[in-house]
């Protein structure tokens, strides 16, 4: 255990580093100075072309600028924003909870539909399970913008049920029913990717000969699934379920956009747009590392869940 | 005496590749209380469908016509329909025990031992009988045991596990499918010896499902030869070794092994096993038989008493000169 | 058994030839599957003949029938500047086909050279391969484009590359795991003894064996790239917004708030109803591929009496 948890942390700060690298060094290459977007179209004076780039560091050679940069994303300074001249992590911190209860709301729904989708088609072999796959198979299609387009268009302006625009009202459940097509939108393709691997699992579970020593001693068809089945065919659902919940993070960027949610996504298009590449820089690194972390996450439920890995056997 | 299962009749269905397939027709066996009764066959004969039938392990979309009773309850007449039937059924059948092939597959990974043991039976005194019985089927250190899981143990250990688990239940009948084939050849007869030395002390019968001939005469007292899904001869144990009366019984005999003299090349039975769907309409066993003539082909023999033997032959009487190869019973 | 094959089929004459293969193809997709074979090639075929078959000019505006109902000239209607529907949808096949196909074929043309060479050298080529590729995985393909978008600026080429990248491991960790099972074979090891070169062995045998694995890959890839490419045209990042593209169409705010939602409805329809197609079809050749692994496993390896 101790063994796998070190290589695993090591992995994980290569990858971090190399996608910090990566992160910093792609702006760096963009083309177009940096001070000529805070400069905006204005012609200054060298003097003040100077100052500012002095203020940013522009001036420094690379390694050095990106190990500065690096040294004060771990101290939690993640820099000035082009815009307005405020701290990165100021702006950041004012939408993080928006994602991160976009994202929440959308892993309950992954869960909820995901499992449950696949449960029934496992358990329910015939026309239950040959329905339940066909619209699986549709909904692993359906792109979340062409669902939150479409959601909007039915149940935001025809229906007007839900709000089509902005975060919803106040308080929990203001903002939960405000969350309901983008987090729809969102889960959508994860729940049905979700259902698949839990009907395959289930069913693979289902075929192993120790439900038949079960049955041969009378344990009724209900608790052989609860208390057999269902924790056997846990670790590939854990895992996948964890990936796609992982990725969630990358998705709220085009949910957020679709419906005006003020999140981290729609902050990330927004300083694309305006070439404001500190900001650019943090939430893409945030993102990613978000992404990683919960990866890492899902391994060690892994070794958690499995009493051969958690012994460290090998079978 | 009244027995205590009895097969009438029976033929069992299964689907393969979507369509019904049979495995075993027309089984009629009969066994007392306390019996031990062999079936042997290749694999595909429909032995260990047998042994599914009475637990009621078929896969689902299978039908069963016939009787199956259990002291005396129907396993699967129309009475057993609906939840009250089904209950009735699941309650008879709480006095079979079962033991599987391969131990290790039937056992679920993630249980613990002790759980396993007691998972049937969670009173207070559940851990101490499961200890106890532990210590029974020869596993030392059974409270440590009780915390272990399948994975940290031997394939032996394991079919001792699943013995005891069987033994907790106190049943009166058990079937053993295939309860060694999995082990090696010295953990197989401490097994066999094990299950059938516990079996007379609590005086449980025992159906002994196994494609080895000499193993299952030497354990039973009755030996039933399955082909085909049909029984082909079923008699006393020692006589079936000693006097085989079908083709198949002597053929089987045949092939094996012998420990007191060298053979250069061991006869086989020709041809294929056959599944009872894939047998010709006259006897199953006609294809690969040196002495079948048109007749065989064409009809199938009635299974039919013949010297405290029933056998299914029309041709015992010109087969009685063919000469039966000396064999000893192995050990 | 894989050394056999060309003299068996050789002998055969083309047509029969040709036969056999949409007869084993038919075999590997069935019903379902040959159905989404047909849409795609609809589609395809309306990518090529977009201005053959599509009625209008799609950029035609024609203030005095805005949102017109479907019928008459404009079979789907027109949107909020007049615009043909249906026109609009035929040539947006175009650049919602060739971009995936783009992203698909660059990271063929990158990871099947990588993850061969890797597998074929081995050691520390492998180990760098093996993490170059870990690495590029756990970054989210949107979140790469978004980046590439950043430094260069929206449109298609940066995010097609972009993807181009994001995808690698897709393509290469499968191939590269195909090509050391092969690798692994005697056969690999008869053609060594005989002199043939490694680029030779690779291209010759390994790469037509890996084919199969690959190819069932491939419409998996297309498709998820169809949506992330359609996506990032959906927030004005790939393709830009006068142009048809279903991503673009998608994305009409103005229209679905007003209740127009026709067009957002159809683009939707026809960019899910490729994707289903695609992943139906790579389900089938993928399932295939497993099926065949299971039927062959059991089968002793030739032992001789």
């Amino acid at each position: 255990m101790m063994r796998f948890l070190a290589g695993r942390l090591t992995g994980l700060f290569i990858t971090l580093s190399v996608s910090s690298f990566v992160v910093f060094g792609a702006l760096y290459l963009a083309p177009g100075s940096p001070e000529s977007v805070l400069l905006g179209n204005s012609t200054p004076t060298p003097e003040r072309r100077a100052a500012i780039r002095e203020q940013y560091g522009l001036d420094d050679p690379f390694m050095a600028r990106y190990l500065h940069w690096l040294g004060d994303i771990l101290h939690g300074d993640l820099g000035t924003s082009f815009v307005g001249n405020q701290p990165v992590s100021g702006r950041i911190g004012a939408v993080f909870d928006t994602t991160l209860y976009l994202v929440g709301v959308t892993a309950v729904l992954i869960a909820a539909i995901g499992l449950g989708l696949g449960l029934l088609a496992a358990l329910r072999p015939g026309r239950i399970d040959a329905l339940v796959s066909t619209v699986t198979a549709v909904v692993a299609g359906v792109p979340a913008f062409v669902a939150a387009s479409v959601g909007i268009s039915v149940f935001a302006v025809r229906l007007d049920w839900f709000p089509a625009y902005g975060a919803g009202g106040e308080g929990f459940l203001g903002r939960l029913h405000g969350m309901v097509l983008p987090a729809l939108s969102l889960a959508l393709i994860a729940s049905a990717l979700l259902a698949r691997v839990t009907r395959a699992a289930v069913r693979a579970e289902l075929d192993k000969e120790y439900t038949q020593t079960a049955r041969a001693r009378g344990i009724p068809g209900r608790l052989i699934v609860v208390r057999h089945v269902l924790p056997n065919a846990a670790p590939p659902i854990v895992t996948v379920g964890g990936l796609l919940v992982a990725a969630l993070f990358a998705g709220t960027v085009v949910v957020e956009n679709a419906f005006g949610l003020p999140g981290m996504g729609s902050l990330l298009i927004g300083s694309v747009n305006q070439k404001d590449f500190p900001t650019v820089q943090a939430v893409t690194l945030l993102m990613v590392t978000a992404f990683v972390l919960a990866n890492l996450v899902v391994d060690i439920t892994q070794q958690l869940l499995d009493p051969r890995l958690r012994q460290g056997g090998t079978a | 005496m009244k027995p205590l299962l009895q097969l009438d009749r029976v033929s069992v269905s299964i689907p393969i590749d979507g369509d019904p397939r049979r495995v075993i027709s027309d089984v009629s066996l009969d066994l007392a209380p306390g019996e031990a009764l062999g079936v042997v066959g290749e694999s595909g004969s429909g032995k260990s469908m047998t042994a599914r039938t009475v637990m009621g392990l078929l896969p689902s979309g299978s039908s069963v016509a016939g009787a199956v009773r259990f002291d005396g309850t129907e396993l699967y007449g129309p009475e057993n329909q609906g939840r009250a039937g089904r209950s009735r059924t699941a309650a008879a059948r709480r006095d079979i025990g079962m033991v599987f092939q391969d131990a290790r597959a039937h056992l679920d990974p993630r249980q613990r031992i002790g759980d396993f043991l007691v998972e049937t039976d969670r009173g207070g005194a559940a851990r101490k009988a499961a200890v106890e019985t532990l210590d029974r089927v020869g596993i030392d250190d059974a409270a440590r045991r009780m915390r272990q899981y399948p994975h940290e143990m031997s394939g032996g250990m394991l079919q001792r596990v699943m013995i005891a688990s069987v033994l907790l239940a106190r049943p009166r009948l058990i079937l053993a499918d295939e309860p060694t084939t999995a082990l090696d050849a010295t953990t197989q007869a401490e097994v066999v010896s094990l299950l059938d030395e516990l079996r007379r002390e609590d005086g449980t019968a025992l159906v002994f499902i196994t494609h080895d001939l000499d193993l299952a005469a030497t354990f039973c007292d009755r030996v039933a030869v399955i082909y085909a899904g049909c029984l082909q001869e079923v008699r006393q144990a020692e006589l079936l070794i000693r006097a085989p009366l079908h083709p198949y019984t002597r053929g089987l005999l045949a092939s094996r092994p012998a420990t007191d003299s060298r053979v250069p090349r061991l006869p086989v039975v020709p041809g294929r096993p056959l599944s009872a769907f894939e047998a010709p309409p006259g006897c199953a066993f006609a294809a690969r038989c040196a002495h079948a003539v048109d007749h065989c082909h064409q009809t199938r023999p009635a299974l039919t008493a013949r010297q405290g033997a029933l056998v299914r032959c029309d041709r015992l009487a010109a087969i009685e000169a063919a000469p039966v190869p000396e064999k000893v019973n192995r050990p | 058994m894989t050394l056999t094959q060309p003299s068996l089929t050789a002998v055969e004459s083309a047509p029969s030839r040709a036969n056999a293969a949409g007869r084993r193809l038919r075999n590997r997709l069935g019903a379902t599957g040959l159905v989404a074979l047909c849409w795609i090639a609809l589609m395809i075929g309306c990518a090529a003949l977009a201005p053959v078959i599509a009625p209008h000019d799609p950029n035609a505006q024609d203030l005095l029938h805005v949102y017109a109902a479907p019928g008459g000239d404009h079979l789907l209607g027109t949107d909020g500047t007049g615009r043909d529907i249906l026109s609009r949808l035929i040539w947006g096949a175009r650049t919602s086909l060739v971009g995936p196909a783009l992203v698909v074929l660059l990271s063929l043309v990158v990871g099947l050279p990588l993850a061969l060479a890797a597998a074929w050298r081995g050691g520390w080529l492998d180990a760098v391969v093996g993490r170059f590729l870990d690495i590029v995985f756990s970054l989210p393909a949107i979140l790469v484009a978004v980046l590439a978008v950043a430094v260069f600026r929206p449109g298609p080429a940066p995010a097609i590359l972009a993807l181009a990248v994001a995808y690698l491991p897709y393509v290469a960790r499968v191939a590269r795991s195909a090509a050391l099972r092969q690798r692994a074979m005697p056969y690999v090891a008869a053609l060594t003894v005989q002199g043939h070169g490694g680029v030779a062995i690779c291209a010759r045998h390994l790469l037509p064996n890996i084919t199969p694995v690959v190819g069932a890959q491939i419409p998996i890839a297309f498709a998820n790239a169809l949506m992330d490419l359609a996506a990032l045209s959906f927030l004005g990042l790939a393709v830009q917004s006068p142009q048809a593209d279903w991503g673009v169409l998608v994305n009409d705010a103005q229209a679905v708030l007003q209740g127009h939602s026709s067009q957002v409805v159809y683009a939707g329809v026809l960019i899910i109803a490729t994707v289903v197609a695609l992943m139906l079809i790579g389900d089938r050749l993928g399932g295939d591929i497993r099926r065949r692994r299971v039927r062959r496993a059991p089968q002793p390896t030739g032992r001789t009496p």
